[in-house]
């Protein structure tokens, strides 16, 4: 895959937006991602948006996004995909471009969690998971990743606090990341010892949903060095799924649909794994980060979590992980957490000094869907 | 509505019904409509074991609305005698006596009510197995 960038990106700081609508919010990431690109002309606006329809907040969402932005023609696509969304939605631009289509696209998402109670917002979510196995089970989704956790636990004999590992680290990452939900570093006691949301996973081993919306402005390569804009390359991509409902799956553990993307994803860019500098994780739970570190390669199975406690992925280290805070500290806008994903390396690769390699995994579910795009930086050098 | 859909999967829910491959034997529950994931094989409706074992669990304390007056619960992933693999609430058992391991049965409770209509929600619980 060759030829298509970023020039543009926008973001909000996930949180709570009392007094934003989902509109609103969207407009003002995406008026962000515009500037940065030198207001080009769209031809299409692709939005994700897990929950924005099923929460009752504003359905048919694209078509409001880019009223509100004074598009006045193109395609405006709405697409809710869970986890998956945004990173379906910059996937779509992606292929528009390559199908000479569309010049310019506008790729991202927005979620709006806050206008509902948060018990309705989880049914929301588990529905959009799977309603027979989660409806019928009381099951949740951190539920779900605590049955992981303790297979995990038990199959390989791995603490949980070497899995939680992963939620210290975030935190310690995202302390250098201004559009973080939580700026601060935690200790691994507090996380241990913190309230539990499904045994044995604590509030620090789920990734906290917020408000969020975050876009890109997509063009080609040609276009970018034509304009004089700076950019981050996208080199290559993968999609693949796994079985639904998860009750038909041989193994729990074995995020395969993850391992194929990344494959598929890094063969299409010819990059070995180990020319990466960062990897982000879609860690929507401390555990499932750790099962996608193993299936994308980083860590052999049932070593992941081992990697994580010794250092093996720090900031410091050759493959560092989750280098802007992981979904656990920047903060979970479901349907807008793969754009956020895309946001941070590109900004990443803006202090990078030289050229490197960043591989972003993203995810519906639990493994369910999986995305991976590797993406390379380097200006318009 | 969205209790038309409760309805809708009240058998297999009540009674256990899951799908046995006539290929390779391999079994799914919920029941799929379509062919075997393994050898794409015919599906036939089969009663599944009532009995099996607990492979891992947890503990709900955040639960979305309709569970939200029963936390916190225990949610396990069993096996069945038959290699079927689940998820269920358990009941009849305090989460300091849950073992990974332990021996169970199916057993048919209440799941939840709705707010509005009072409609009440059936469907299949395990215990732990007696004898
Ligand atoms: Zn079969």
């Amino acid at each position: 895959m060759e030829g298509i960038v970023a020039v543009g990106y926008g973001l909000v700081r996930v949180g709570e937006y009392w007094a934003k609508d989902i509109v609103s919010l969207a407009a003002d990431a995406a008026s962000m991602a515009l500037d940065m690109a030198k207001q080009p002309s769209v031809d299409a606006l692709y939005v994700g948006s897990a929950l924005s329809g099923a929460l009752g907040i504003q359905g048919n969402l694209a078509i409001h996004v880019a009223d509100e932005l004074g598009f006045a023609d193109g395609l405006a696509v709405n697409i809710s995909a869970g986890g998956a969304s945004s990173g379906l939605a910059v996937l779509s631009g992606i292929d528009r471009l390559l199908s000479g289509s569309a010049e310019y696209v506008l790729v991202g998402g927005v979620e709006k969690v806050s206008d509902n109670l948060p018990s309705d917002v989880l049914e929301a979510i588990l529905i959009d998971i799977d309603r027979r196995v989660l409806k019928y089970s009381g099951l949740t989704d951190a539920g779900l990743a605590a049955i992981m956790a303790r297979l995990y636990m038990e199959e390989y004999g791995v603490s949980k606090e070497k899995i939680t590992s992963l939620s210290v680290l975030d935190h310690e990452n995202g302390v250098n990341n201004p559009y973080a939900m939580f700026r601060r570093a935690v200790s691994l006691d507090m996380a241990m010892s913190a309230p539990l949301v499904a045994d044995p996973l604590t509030i620090f081993d789920v990734a906290p949903y917020g408000d969020g919306a975050a876009f890109l402005v997509l063009t080609t390569k040609e276009k970018a060095l034509e304009e004089g804009l700076d950019y981050m390359e996208f080199l290559g991509y993968g999609v693949a799924r796994n079985r639904v409902p998860i009750s038909h799956r041989s193994n729990l553990l074995s995020f395969d649909a993850s391992a194929e993307a990344a494959s598929v994803a890094l063969s299409r860019a010819n990059i070995s794994i180990d020319s990466l500098r960062f990897v982000e994780l879609f860690d929507n739970f401390s555990i499932t980060g750790v099962l996608a570190l193993e299936a994308l390669g980083l860590s052999g199975s049932g070593s992941g979590a081992d990697d994580v406690w010794s250092g093996k992925f720090n900031l410091d280290r050759q493959v560092s992980v989750d280098i802007m805070g992981g979904l656990k500290a920047r903060g979970h806008p479901i349907g807008a957490t793969g754009a956020y994903q895309l946001c941070e390396a590109f900004m990443r690769f803006e202090e990078a000094p030289r050229r490197e390699y960043g591989l972003v995994h993203m995810m519906s579910g639990f493994d369910d869907q999986a995305i991976v795009f590797v993406v390379g930086g380097g200006g318009s050098a | 509505m969205p209790e038309i859909t409760e309805w809708r999967d009240r058998i297999w829910r009540y009674r256990l019904i899951g799908s046995r491959c006539g290929g390779c034997g391999s079994t799914y529950y919920p029941p799929r409509n379509s062919r075997c994931l393994k050898c794409g094989g015919d599906l036939e409706e089969v009663e599944l074991p009532r009995r099996g074992k607990l492979l891992s669990y947890t503990v709900v304390y955040q639960a979305p609305t309709l569970y939200k007056y029963s936390t916190p619960y225990i949610v396990g992933y069993i096996e069945l005698l038959d290699g079927t693999r689940l998820f269920a609430m358990l009941t009849d058992v305090e989460p300091d006596e849950v073992r990974v391991g332990m021996e169970l049965e199916a057993t048919l409770r209440k799941l939840y009510t709705y707010g509005e209509s009072g409609h009440i929600v059936y469907g299949v619980k395990f215990r732990p197995a007696v004898g």
